[in-house]
């Protein structure tokens, strides 16, 4: 153990493996399984992937190079939060405050991120149980609502749904693994679950790529189909009310084609059927599809969620840290380009339909359509069951890298040993996950309000704030000589151009469509909801509020950090 | 699926792998304590 006098203790990552697969782990998460391959066949796969690597190698890779710097810097100076790495690195108290938002966005991320895994772990051992071996569409959306409880506030907790134990194991096994440390707990747990949980995705990809065509009265659902319609850069699809119902092939003649049209118009007799041909030129001349793209990245990376620079400040001085992030950042995009991008749409499109994946939100895609998709897949149980726990592990180690910025806060600030802080933490987690768990109608509305105002509209600000600590009070030269130290991979020569300029450039389109969609075009579901002072939406951002108003105070209140460092004393990179 | 569908896919893929398996080669390759590849060298 440390000494007192010794704190903050020196902790550092045991290796630079360990380091890769916390980073790897933490990025890795719903968004990669269940809303890139949405998103990607959506848009029409070429087009969309042009815009998708533009955005990963001009916002993604520098974004994350930033905060990796910024934490690292952070961390040699004796920050490990992002209130006290902007403070150390900027020399003003100004950034401190202002870093109390990289601490407040990914606690309330943590608050439904501990719900969504009560949900995957639920869901692992309804379907190893067989509760989940149901036969219908209805059926499967039944169980959906009378497990989360979505039909009404508190459901979940009066109508006898076994949601709540799940719920409090996954709370459990997160504060556990938070208790164990840094590298005890956090680096042990990835060492071995990031692997494991690339294994299980490989076993479900060669399950989903020899399903050949499960269903012969249906010779158009099968793999190919599946793989068509997520990759082609062009193709003819028939739509019903600007949904997406069916593709066809482009073995198909005209005759087939003529007949497929006829089957989908029988199934949907008083709608018109309407041909829609998504070519590349057309995909890549849609502005939606460059945001969508973008926004993608910005939130798969986790970028601005105040974790990777609180990961990052635990790297020793001279360790790389370029090509750490650079390889967690590949190890991300291997999993949700590689594994998820060929295993959930081919899955769906070849046991339900291209209707069943077409335009499927994150969790409809994730908890209604691939729960029926493993009901009808031969030995769907126990691949379902492999699939729910990789979801869960995936969640799991996002969701301690979520907490681990408000354990650093705590400590460095209030001075808390790791018991104290895991239980302030646990204590703050808990009361808003289970306001989340409890406003559970209207569409999840605790939920959603969270995710709008904490998981994108901070985080959008957040990384703006890294931007600008980055260039125009560190110095981007600064920032990059940092960068550089210990680095095995020669940086770019451009980099600095890029962070300067293409970088703020793309985060402010992005960030400036979606204030427009969301704010000026038409008043936000979630702004009227919290207008209209409905408490499922109130609650929530209540209890966000005090705890801001506590962070404020717990920063104004600490003795360290409270003088301004004078610049000279700083050690120079 | 097309020519160019099948394209698109091979090219992702082996992008990110690509790059994912280069990475952790040269993580692994080099002993983490070592300042700079450039300084060891000399």
């Amino acid at each position: 153990m440390t000494a007192k006098s010794d704190y903050p203790p020196a902790v550092t990552w045991n290796s630079q493996l360990g380091t890769m697969l916390a980073v790897a782990g933490s990025a890795v998460g719903f968004g990669n399984f269940l809303r890139f391959p949405g998103l990607a066949a959506q848009y029409g796969g070429g087009a969309f992937m042009i815009a998708y690597f533009s955005a990963f190698l001009l916002l993604g890779v520098p974004l994350c190079w930033v905060e990796w710097a910024i934490g690292r810097r952070g961390g040699i100076l004796g920050g490990h939060s992002c209130a006290s790495a902007f403070m150390l690195i900027s020399h003003s108290s100004v950034w401190k405050y202002l870093g109390i938002a990289g601490v407040l966005a990914p606690l309330g991320i943590g608050m439904y991120y501990m719900y969504l895994e009560g949900w995957t772990l639920g869901y692992c051992w309804s379907t190893a149980t067989g509760a989940l071996s149901l036969h219908s569409s209805e059926e499967f959306t039944d169980f959906f609502t009378r497990f989360t409880g979505s039909a009404a506030d508190g459901a979940a907790y009066t109508d006898g749904s076994y949601l709540p134990y799940f719920f409090a194991m996954a709370i459990v096994i997160n504060l556990y693994l938070l208790y164990r440390g840094i590298t005890r707990g956090i680096e042990r747990f990835c060492k071995w679950s990031v692997p494991v949980l690339l294994i299980t995705a490989l076993i479900i990809l060669i399950r989903v790529l020899t399903l050949g065509t499960p269903d012969a009265t249906h010779p158009y659902r099968n793999v190919q189909q599946g793989l068509a319609y997520m990759w082609n850069p062009s193709k003819t699809v028939l739509m019903v009310d600007d949904k997406t119902v069916e593709m066809i092939p482009v073995t198909a003649s005209e005759q087939q084609a003529r007949h497929i049209y006829n089957q989908v118009q029988q199934a949907y007799p008083s709608k018109q059927v309407v041909h829609e041909h998504i070519s590349l030129i057309r995909g890549l001349s849609n502005p939606d599809l460059w945001i969508t793209a973008a926004g993608q990245i910005f939130f798969s990376l986790s970028i601005g969620f105040g974790t990777v620079l609180t990961y990052a400040s635990y790297v020793a001085r001279r360790k790389d840290i370029a090509l750490v992030s650079l390889t967690a950042n590949a190890a991300n995009e291997a999993v949700e380009v590689g594994l998820a991008g060929m295993m959930i749409v081919p899955a769906a499109v070849s046991l339900l339909g291209v209707a069943a994946a077409a335009g499927a939100s994150t969790f409809g895609l994730g908890f209604n359509v691939l729960p029926e998709v493993f009901a009808a897949m031969p030995g769907g149980r126990i691949f379902g069951t492999l699939f729910f726990g990789l979801l869960f592990l995936a969640s799991v180690t996002s969701s301690i890298s979520i907490l681990q910025p408000t354990m650093a806060f705590l400590e460095e600030f209030w001075r808390l040993k790791r018991t104290q802080s895991v239980v302030m933490a646990g204590l703050i987690i808990v009361v808003g996950a289970f306001a989340v768990s409890w406003y559970t109608g209207d569409g999840m509305m605790a939920l959603s309000t969270l995710d709008f105002w904490m998981g994108t509209m901070c985080l959008y600000l957040i990384s703006a704030l890294y931007l600008v600590l980055f260039r125009a009070v560190w110095g981007t030269r600064n920032g990059i000589r940092e960068l550089g130290r210990g680095s095995r991979i020669p940086l770019p020569r451009g980099l600095g151009f890029v962070i300067n300029w293409i970088t703020p450039a793309i985060l402010l389109t992005i960030f400036g469509s979606w204030l427009y969609k969301n704010i000026f075009q038409s008043t936000s579901e979630h702004i009227r909801n919290l207008l209209d002072g409905k408490p499922g939406a109130l609650l929530p951002m209540a209890w966000m509020l005090i705890i801001y108003v506590f962070m404020i105070f717990v920063v104004h209140t600490s003795h360290r950090f409270h003088k301004r460092p004078s610049k000279p004393t700083l050690p120079t990179p | 699926m097309t020519l160019s569908g099948i394209i698109t896919m091979i090219l992702s893929i082996g992008f990110v792998w690509g790059l994912l398996i280069v990475c952790v080669c040269r993580l692994i390759r080099e002993p983490t304590d070592k300042p700079t590849s450039k300084k060891s060298k000399n």
